[in-house]
């Protein structure tokens, strides 16, 4: 009998251990997060842009807000790599920092659980000369702003200037020129490669072949929304850098290449040129002033339907479900205050562009080759250009289907117009997906 | 006065599961339900930010084994891990033979060879990309200054060499753990009996084949099992060796699902390749279990 008792003061022992331990996990689980329930704290989710200045600036702008007004201001910075599963995990949790600087192109396609901020955004932008044109697509759905746009940055030729001058060259002005001056600079120096971009799945490449596809005419799909991606357009650009690869003015390993390996090889000297954000000048000017004195920054190229470039931008945003609408409302309000947005811009010395026009004069455009930057985001075009911002663009860039047909005529030995065909199909059945998805 | 009767052994075992509940508790919790809510997930079709979703039943794990891409994310990821996990085995049996001969500074030998197990994915995949990069790689350059190639070649570009160069990576990365396992199975190696068959006439060779190997077997199948796990989630090396090869030919399962999940917004899709590796996965981990109690019976024999 005595060991019945034991053995049911132990069960029961147990057995109360557990439900206090589950008690614990439940409402752990269920309470809300600290941050939500101090209004006296701020959280912010930065995107690491490669600028100190600009990441500074920004910390001393959120900083001096949060002293004005007695809330503390944590700031969270994420690499750039890490910004997409950082952002996804926000929006699929519904929980998170309370202020969030993601990709712009991803607000039309997280707009359901995004806070509206139309509001903000007209207080904001009134002492500006309003948005530029790609910033307000991208930060907007039906009319509504999702986020408030922030800043981006250039994609840009960038020149060697050195191997240019020797040669008596200057900055291309059309796709041809550049063809030519690839040439021209190849059989001058044939250790250097001419025309420095990767072909295969990294950032630079994903936008340089955008941009030279809408410069020849072509697009993935039309403002209806209809695959072109095989349209005559569409292979001429495609049949202009095959001849960069044939002539072999691209280097051999441009399959292979990652983010870094167009800056590396550019300010190592083995490439003579190549597409970037202006942050390579800014590397320059750090590790190496005398070489930085020479690069040459430009625009796109003109094409024949005109002169394009792939939009990267950044914005505000912030889950619906937040607690604290006054609170970001009166941060965004000082942040967008003119001063405060200008000595931003400043500090990234060139390596963003505003993306609110007005700031024009501001001293880091100064510099000729800067001006290019200013110029860019007069051809920007957003991702699924002509047509909306959408999931399925997104992806068809992001899954680097324009590349891939390079690969499928370089390396798996099809003709150009079977790579676009099964591009074609790739297209349709992304489009599709996201058709099925509710 | 009462005596107190001493528990039985079942009694004794039965409070033991008592000890054990809130721990089955808070598995329950932390990883069951999870991974539940994600398995109906990956039975729906939602993108990533969109508020309305629809129960699909299978159509997702179909979509896995029905899309080009993702079935061969698929069998390149296994192909992958069974090559460079058994090139990790064979080239630590030799360095466990090397290593067993008197080598000058053997003690310095076994940290320095420990050396890559300290190293991060991520700093591994750069410092290998130092050496396959096509124009500032120090393979290119020695190659092409002892005149063997006119042209640098272009590592990561190709399909062949691109999987060497990745594979070389990773069991550069990789092979410290089986070198970890064999000598610790090493250190407890009967070494009289390889001295008896030495003196019964068996020559080193024979002696290794017939005696040190069949010894080391359960170290290397274990060993073999966990690295083959860790190959078949590999990341990093992968990505930062041409971020998945062109067309994405090196891309494995994880690559893929992180690519369709995260940068491309179909979560549902994604989990469901997740969920598409975990049998397979589960099918290793047994073996690896049943493998690690046959050794420990043999050693208690």
């Amino acid at each position: 009998m005595a060991i019945k008792k034991e053995r049911h003061s132990n069960f029961w022992k147990w057995a109360l251990a557990s439900a206090g331990l589950l008690f614990l996990v439940v409402v752990a689980v269920l309470i809300p997060s600290p941050s939500q329930n101090r209004p006296s704290q701020l959280r912010i989710m930065n995107a690491e842009i490669w600028s100190e200045g600009l990441m500074n600036e920004f910390e001393a702008i959120a900083r001096e807000w949060g002293n004005q007004n007695n809330v503390e201001v944590l700031i969270e910075v994420v690499p750039l790599e890490d910004l997409d599963a950082k952002t996804t995990g926000f929006i699929e949790s519904g929980s998170g920092a309370d202020l969030i600087v993601t990709y712009a192109h991803k607000i039309p396609i997280y707009s359901q659980k995004l806070l509206d901020f139309t509001d903000i955004a007209s207080e904001t932008v009134r002492p500006f000369s309003g948005y530029y044109e790609t910033a307000r697509h991208m930060t907007t759905k039906d009319e509504r702003y999702y986020g408030l746009p922030l800043y981006s940055w250039s994609h840009l030729w960038v020149y060697n200037g050195e191997a240019l001058s020797e040669l008596g060259l200057q900055p291309a002005n059309t796709y041809q020129e550049a063809l030519t001056i690839a040439q021209k600079l190849a059989a001058n120096a044939p250790r250097v490669y001419p025309f420095g971009i990767g072909l295969g799945r990294d950032d630079d490449c994903a936008m340089f072949l955008q941009a030279t596809l809408w410069a020849f005419g072509g697009s993935v799909v039309d403002g209806h929304g209809n695959v072109v991606i095989d349209s005559p357009e569409a292979e001429r650009a495609y049949e202009y850098v095959l001849a960069l690869w044939n002539e072999g003015l691209i280097p051999p390993g441009a399959f292979g290449w990652q983010g870094i390996t167009n800056n590396r090889n550019f300010l190592a000297k083995r490439i003579a040129f190549t597409m970037n954000s202006p942050t390579i000048l800014l590397a320059a000017q750090k590790e190496m002033p005398e070489f930085a004195k020479s690069i040459l920054l430009t625009t796109y190229p003109e094409g024949p339907a005109g002169r394009f470039s792939y939009a990267t931008g950044f914005a505000f945003t912030a889950l619906r479900s937040t607690s604290k609408r006054d609170l970001l409302a009166n941060f965004l309000k000082f942040f967008y205050q003119p001063s405060n947005y200008r000595r931003l811009i400043t500090a990234g010395r060139g390596a963003v562009n505003p993306w609110l026009r007005g700031c024009e004069d501001l001293e880091p455009f100064q510099d000729p080759r800067l001006q290019s930057c200013l110029h860019s985001l007069e051809i920007e075009r957003h991702v699924g250009w002509p047509g909306p911002v959408t999931a399925a663009a997104a992806e068809v860039f992001q899954r680097r289907i324009l590349a891939n047909v390079l690969n499928d005529v370089v390396n798996n030995a099809l003709t150009l117009k079977q790579a676009l065909a099964k591009a074609r199909a790739d297209v349709e059945e992304i489009y599709a997906q996201h058709a099925i998805a509710p | 006065m009462q005596l107190r009767r001493r528990p039985s052994p079942s009694g004794i075992l039965k409070s033991t599961y008592y000890l054990l509940v809130p721990f089955v508790l808070l598995f329950l919790v932390t990883l069951v339900v999870p991974t539940v809510h994600m398995f109906i997930i990956s039975l729906t079709s939602r993108t990533t930010g969109s508020n309305q979703s629809s129960f699909q039943f299978i159509k997702n794990y179909v979509a896995v084994f029905s899309t080009r891409d993702i079935l061969r994310a698929l069998v390149t990821g296994v192909l992958l891990a069974l090559c460079t996990t058994t090139a990790k085995s064979i080239l630590t049996i030799t360095i466990t033979v090397l290593i067993g001969a008197e080598v000058a500074g053997k003690k310095y030998w076994h940290y320095l060879l420990l050396l890559p197990l300290s190293a991060p994915p991520s700093v591994v995949g750069l410092l290998w990309l130092g050496i396959f990069d096509d124009l500032t790689g120090v393979a290119n350059a020695l190659l092409l200054e002892s005149g063997v190639i006119q042209q640098p070649v272009g590592w990561l570009s190709h399909a062949s060499t691109g999987f060497c160069a990745i594979g070389s990576a990773m069991v550069w990365r990789g092979y410290p753990l089986f070198l970890v396992l064999i000598f610790f199975s090493l250190r407890r190696f009967p070494a009289q009996l390889y001295e008896a068959a030495c003196l019964d006439g068996a020559s080193p060779i024979m002696a290794w084949r017939h005696i040190l190997l069949p010894y080391l077997l359960p170290a290397i199948s274990v060993a073999w099992l966990l690295s083959f796990l860790l190959d078949l989630a590999e990341f990093d090396i992968i990505y930062i060796l041409g971020c998945g090869g062109p067309g994405g030919i090196f891309m494995n399962a994880l690559m893929k699902a992180y690519e369709i999940g995260i940068v491309s917004n179909r979560m549902p899709l994604a989990l469901a390749i997740g969920f598409t590796v975990v049998p397979f996965a589960l099918f290793v981990i047994f073996m690896v279990a049943g493998i690690f109690s046959r050794w420990s019976s043999q050693w208690e024999r």
